[in-house]
């Protein structure tokens, strides 16, 4: 018995009156050392959806509430790991402002007020608008965003009803281009999580990726798992980031100029012969354009395109082949960056193809099949509806690109006149918010299903309240990017808050409602996912148990020498690519230069915290308090050309006179001159998330201007220019380094002939040909680059 | 035995603080409190070397940790296991050793008026687990187990790493947590987060507070007792002397003499209550000072005491029951009794001219010569009414400063403040009941006083004498 509950009794009984409330304040809840030995509470198994990862979770309920979330060690990727916010997840259940109930609209769109109604209502509302959208203009006529395990029942359901036009920004707005540059090429995308074998890595290539601000369980495992076992890691980023901090080698590269470097590396590889003959030789083709492509792309270009030290970029190349094929080019994820994107992803997956990294151990592993059960909707019969991204995009995937619905929303002859969300916050992850909330007061109908009222949701006509992952089944997860595949499975570990819903009965009490009875024909989930799971010989209740079913294990490299049918239209890896030549694309990747800042702006570009997954996380204390707000880092050289320094303050606006701050700077040695970087999702201005509101700056806010990657209609951010400002108008400058050829790279080995001597069968490259004509960059504004030297 | 160790391998860790959640989400910690940190060290202008890296710590439960020696209930001690570890049922949340720890280790917890800090998960790892922290951390950049385990994962670890101990000139406290990785790295982290060494040195009310129990103060202590013992003994050489003087106020005669009413039963119950009350928590409370830096009696006896009552804890529960059962009790006779006993009882402890008189007078007849005619006394001399109102004073002092560490009022620094004053007024106390027992039971002329406090009656030529003007009051009721 504790001091203060001895004190407790005897003040109640004994103790004059007044100490007694005191002592009853002071007596405590159980600490959680007690938690720890009393008895066990049960642990339930399910999945994390705190981000993309989906690591398996054990959850400790006790009395109907979570109290601890840790790791499933059965889980293969995450082994019993969980990161910040998987461990906080159980706050998303106790979110005090979370979505209760279905509430419908009573003021202006983007007021943000809303009255409760009942499920009844929602759905009937809900129905019957779709009902009239689709009688008036069509099934073409709604626009539906989704993100998301279940997003697959909505997505189901709209093909069904013949609507081709639905979004998945985590296609064009994050991994959309990287997917299809390695699809066209090796016929399968990298997937989720990444088919990466960093643990048996000799040396991995970090492209713009920064594992550890951005953590995924198993990704820093493995990163650190490579390190210990002594990998070289070589990171490409214009920022000092956690991972630059640990590389052999940091390559600060101008930013836009990733092509360059890649293409750079692929010619190295050819004219040196230094790529994996044999693996080439058998499994791809168009070995010859590539050549032919890529000869103009020297080091020496290269070194004043990128503004790299050029005997950096020969070493690493050098050093790749060496190790191959154990060598991995990370593929990165947010892929959507400066509308080049997919052909820079393909220089990428041809630089993984000559390393002969792609189905060998320490680069990709291939990928296992799964089978699963039919989809919960029906095959349409009919016709499709006319997609509004006809004859654009040859290659966008899950329907069309989001900036496509938005557009067709826009207009006398606006076609889409519904939108419906599904988990998707558009003001924060679609490019140029002006434009999507132009849109949203253009459209005659906007329903969200989302979990707690983001900013996008301020926009809603009707808001239905979704079960949070720890309260709801979703659609079965396959993993099939796992040397060992298996399935998992998403369940609620205590009973919906609330009026909350779970994705399946929300989709088929509309399906229902509409008339579509042959859609969602299992009266619920539980009996959706046992006929998912059949193929596979399981039940939904022997997967509860676990958490995970390991499946037989696959082979997931290729042994030299046998037969391989790679999903290409070649069936071969495709270093040339014909689909790309006939659809308008340049089939061999090119350098295409991207637009600089002029003098004294600065690149936006942004990134992630450990502690936050976009902006879906600020709402949580528990990470907040970790993480409260976004710095924006500069360089420290132009923060104190103006007399200011780390800490300061300043505003960024961008190119349209979008103004937002103050933030705060961190002035750093580590950034470029002409970039500044900040974390991505914050500065949420919904009124009704009370702990994310106003905390930190939006970066999106700044994105008014974004480059489309037109093989997949992908929008490429990093295209915003921003200048900064003091609260009393000192203006910070940018400085382009268009004057300086070559940086210094962070620590460079001081004799890189030595450390990686050229092949002795060849020297190093020397191109003499007339026809190169590297291409220049191509500054925003019309000034010349050597007036400002 | 054994010697648990923590390792922090720097060039694994990314930084994700994914151990200060799990840390927070393992222990019920509220949004403020940590038992570890992870401090982001991007690479900024005001670093040395350029490089993005994190301080990543929790408690060193160093070899030669100081926080052990400041706790002045003993509630910080190291276990078996080598860790250090807070009882918290026996934390008063004083804070001294939040404030003596140079790494900033331990933290106050508000809510629950104690300190918090790592203790390497021991239910969990005595339970077989990794601690919290270990268990989540995905880079795998947290090594843990027992140095003297040969085949633990940090004794594996050492065996193939080199790793650094986060020490200065000036702190070194040998802690159990070590980092590892780059030189470079280390470096950085050490030269930008060094150990404090203002913290070895206590603050003001601690520093007060030792002078209090150091061996000076104890010695005059100790030499008030001598005195007294010594005057007895001189009173036992006069009453030989003037032993058919004396025979006027002996005990045996009290029944044949008339005799006159002076304490009622209740309050001759209330005294030796108060008195058994006193003698209890003198005793529980000189158990509980048990760090070495403020034990005021040799380990024999402190050891003693630990045994006789099993714990700290319970010695400590103890005390703070019998104090609350004391309080509530004088607290519930006063407030029943304030027309027939305390106010009466306050409006004779009110001194007046001649009790100035008489009490500089009295100290003459007692130690220079009996025949100096002392000024006519109330119910209560002067003297017995400068100790009833410094007893009161004291009180007050003591149950006060009691309440405030027992309640925890949200700041470990009253809390220190009101150990100092608890243990000063104690101190004084116990002074003042030196010379009350001395003067009662030892002092010839007195001793009907005391008899008066068993029978509740004493002889009229007595009160005559004593306590004239009582005397003369009741007599002429």
């Amino acid at each position: 018995m504790k001091r203060r509950e001895l004190l407790k009794a005897l003040g109640t009984a004994a103790i004059a009156p007044s100490i007694v409330p005191t002592i009853a304040r002071a007596g405590s809840p159980g600490i959680g050392k007690d938690r720890a030995t009393a008895e066990p509470a049960e642990e339930i198994p399910s999945l994390c959806d705190m981000c993309f990862w989906r690591c398996g979770i054990l959850a400790t309920v006790r009395d109907g509430k979570i109290i601890r979330i840790r790791g499933n060690p059965n889980h293969p990727r995450s082994q019993g790991r969980l990161c910040a916010r998987g461990i906080a997840g159980r706050y998303q259940v106790d979110d005090p402002d979370r979505l209760k109930y279905p509430l419908l609209r009573v003021g202006e769109r983007g007021e943000g007020k809303w009255k409760r109604i009942s499920w009844d209502e929602a759905l009937d509302l809900w129905a019957s608008k779709i009902g009239e959208t689709i009688e008036k203009h069509g099934p073409g006529s709604i626009g539906l965003f989704s993100h998301g395990l279940s997003s697959r029942f909505m997505n189901a359901f709209m093909l069904h009803l013949g609507n081709p036009n639905r979004a998945v920004p985590s296609f064009g707005q994050c991994r959309g281009p990287r997917d299809i540059g390695f699809e066209l090429t090796f016929g399968d995308r990298p997937g989720s999580p990444e088919r990466h074998d960093m643990a048996r890595s000799k040396m991995i290539v970090l492209i713009g990726s920064h594992i550890g601000e951005n953590v995924q369980t198993g990704q820093v495992a493995e990163l650190s798992k490579a390190i210990d076992n002594g990998t070289r890691l070589v990171v490409v980023d214009p920022r000092m980031s956690v991972s630059a901090s640990k590389a052999a080698r940091w390559l600060q590269i101008r930013p836009g100029t990733d092509t360059a470097l890649l293409l750079a590396w692929i010619n190295l590889l050819l004219t040196e012969e230094l790529y994996d003959k044999d693996y080439i030789d058998r499994y791809a083709t168009g070995l010859e354009e590539l050549r032919q492509s890529v000869h103009c792309y020297t080091p020496d270009w290269a070194a004043e395109t990128t503004q790299l030290p050029r005997d950096a970029i020969i070493a690493e190349a050098r050093e790749m082949a060496r190790q191959k094929p154990n060598v991995l080019i990370h593929c990165g994820r947010s892929s959507a960056w400066y509308g080049n994107d997919t052909q820079r992803s393909r220089a990428m997956a041809i630089l993984v193809a000559l390393l002969g990294s792609w189905g060998r151990p320490g680069g990709y592993y291939l990928r296992s099949d799964i089978d699963l059960g039919p989809l919960p909707c029906p095959k349409r019969h009919g016709e499709m509806a006319e997609s509004v991204a006809t004859g654009r995009h040859a290659f966008t995937r899950f329907g069309v690109a989001s900036q496509e619905i938005v557009e067709a929303s826009i207009g006398e002859d606006a076609r889409i006149k519904q939108w419906m969300f599904y988990a998707v916050n558009p003001i924060q992850s679609l490019p140029d918010p002006r434009k999507t909330r132009e849109a949203m007061q253009k459209v005659d109908f906007i329903s969200m299903v989302d979990i707690v009222p983001t900013e996008g949701a301020m926009w809603a006509d009707l808001i239905l309240p979704e079960a949070t992952y720890l309260e709801r089944h979703d659609d079965i997860l396959a993993v099939k990017n796992h040397p060992r595949p298996f399935v998992a499975l998403r369940q609620p570990v205590v009973p919906p808050r609330f009026e909350a819903k779970d994705p399946y009965w929300i989709a088929r009490r509309l399906a229902h409602r509409l008339g579509h009875t042959d859609c969602f024909i299992h009266p619920d989930v539980k009996k959706y996912l046992d006929a998912t799971l059949a193929p596979l010989g399981i039940t939904r209740t022997e997967l509860a148990e676990k958490g995970i079913h390991l499946l037989d294990e696959q082979r997931p490299f290729i042994h030299l020498g046998e037969e391989i049918h790679f999903k290409t239209p070649s069936g071969k890896i495709e270093l040339y690519s014909e689909v790309m030549q006939r659809k308008g694309y340049h089939p061999v990747p090119i350098f295409e230069p991207v637009s600089q800042p002029p003098m004294g702006w600065f690149r936006l570009t942004t990134g992630r915290s450990p502690y936050h997954s976009f902006a879906r996380t600020q709402n949580i204390e528990r990470l907040m308090r970790k993480d409260p707000r976004n710095v924006l880092w500069v360089n420290e050289e132009v923060v104190r050309a103006k007399g200011l320094s780390d800490g300061d303050e300043v505003f960024i606006e961008n190119k349209d006179g979008v103004r937002t701050g103050p933030i705060r700077i961190l002035a750093t040695p580590a950034i470029r001159t002409d970039v500044v970087y900040t974390v991505h999702g914050f500065g949420s201005r919904s009124h009704a998330l009370k702990r994310a509101h106003g905390r930190g700056i939006s970066d999106n806010a700044l994105t008014n201007r974004f480059k489309i990657d037109p093989p997949t209609g992908g929008t490429g951010f990093r295209v915003n220019f921003v200048r900064l400002t003091t609260r009393d108008g000192k203006e910070i400058e940018g400085k382009t380094d268009a004057c300086r050829v070559e940086r210094s790279a962070f620590r460079t080995p001081l004799n890189e002939e030595e450390l990686f001597p050229a092949p002795e069968h060849v020297d190093s490259p020397k191109i003499d040909d007339p026809l190169c004509e590297p291409e220049r960059d191509t500054p925003e504004f019309e000034w010349d680059i050597k007036d400002s030297c | 035995m054994s010697r648990q160790a923590m390792i922090i391998d720097m060039d694994r860790c990314v930084g994700c603080g994914a151990c200060v959640i799990a840390c927070q989400e393992e222990w019920d910690l509220p949004e403020d409190s940590y038992r570890n940190w992870v401090r982001p060290m991007p690479p900024s202008s005001s670093r040395s070397s350029i490089m993005f890296t994190h301080y990543v710590g929790l408690c060193g439960h160093c070899e030669d940790a100081p926080c052990l020696d400041v706790c002045p209930v003993g509630a910080t001690f190291r276990d078996n296991c080598g860790r250090i570890i807070v009882d918290p049922g026996t934390c008063i949340g004083c804070g001294y050793c939040i404030e003596t720890c140079p790494f900033g280790a331990r933290m106050y917890r508000k809510d629950l008026g104690r300190v918090e800090k790592c203790d390497f998960c021991a239910p969990k790892v005595d339970a077989g687990q990794q601690p919290a922290c270990v268990a989540t951390c995905p880079a795998g950049s947290r090594i843990f187990g027992d140095l003297d385990d040969k085949n633990s994962a940090v004794s594996r670890y050492l065996s193939t790493h080199h790793v650094a101990k986060l020490e200065t000139d000036e702190v070194k406290t040998k802690p159990n947590v070590f980092h590892a990785g780059k030189k470079e790295v280390l470096d950085l982290i050490f030269s930008e987060n060094p150990p404090n060494p203002q913290k070895m040195h206590p603050p003001i009310e601690g520093k007060i507070l030792a002078s209090m129990i150091s061996p000076g103060s104890m010695g005059l202590i100790g030499l008030v007792i001598t005195g007294a013992v010594i005057s007895f003994f001189r009173q036992l050489l006069k009453r030989k002397q003037k032993e058919a003087d004396a025979m006027e106020t002996e005990g045996e005669e009290l029944s044949a003499r008339p005799t006159l009413k002076r304490h009622d039963k209740p309050i001759i119950a209330l005294h030796w209550f108060n008195a058994l009350a006193w003698l209890f928590q003198l005793v529980t409370g000189i158990g509980l000072l048990g760090a070495s830096k403020y034990r005021v009696t040799p380990d024999l006896v402190n050891n003693a005491l630990l045994s006789l009552f099993g714990s700290r804890q319970s010695m400590l529960q103890l005390h703070f029951i019998i104090g609350a059962v004391w309080l509530s009790v004088l607290l519930v006779f006063s407030l029943f009794c304030i027309r027939r006993y305390l106010v009466p009882f306050l409006g004779e402890l009110a001194l007046n001219r001649t009790d100035l008189r008489w009490l500089w007078l009295k100290p003459k007849e007692m130690f220079l010569s009996s025949k100096i005619e002392l000024p006519p006394q109330g119910k209560y001399n002067a003297g017995q009414k400068l100790f009833g109102i410094g007893i009161a004073v004291l009180i007050v002092l003591i149950v006060g400063s009691g309440l405030v560490i027992t309640l925890a009022p949200g700041s470990e620094e009253i809390i220190r403040w009101a150990i100092t004053v608890h243990f000063a007024a104690v101190m004084t106390a116990v002074a003042f009941l030196v010379l009350h027992i001395y003067m009662t039971v030892f002092n010839s002329t007195e001793r009907p006083a005391f008899f008066s406090m068993l029978s509740g009656r004493i002889s009229e030529s007595y009160a005559r004498k004593h306590n004239h003007l009582w005397w003369e009051k009741t007599k002429s009721h």
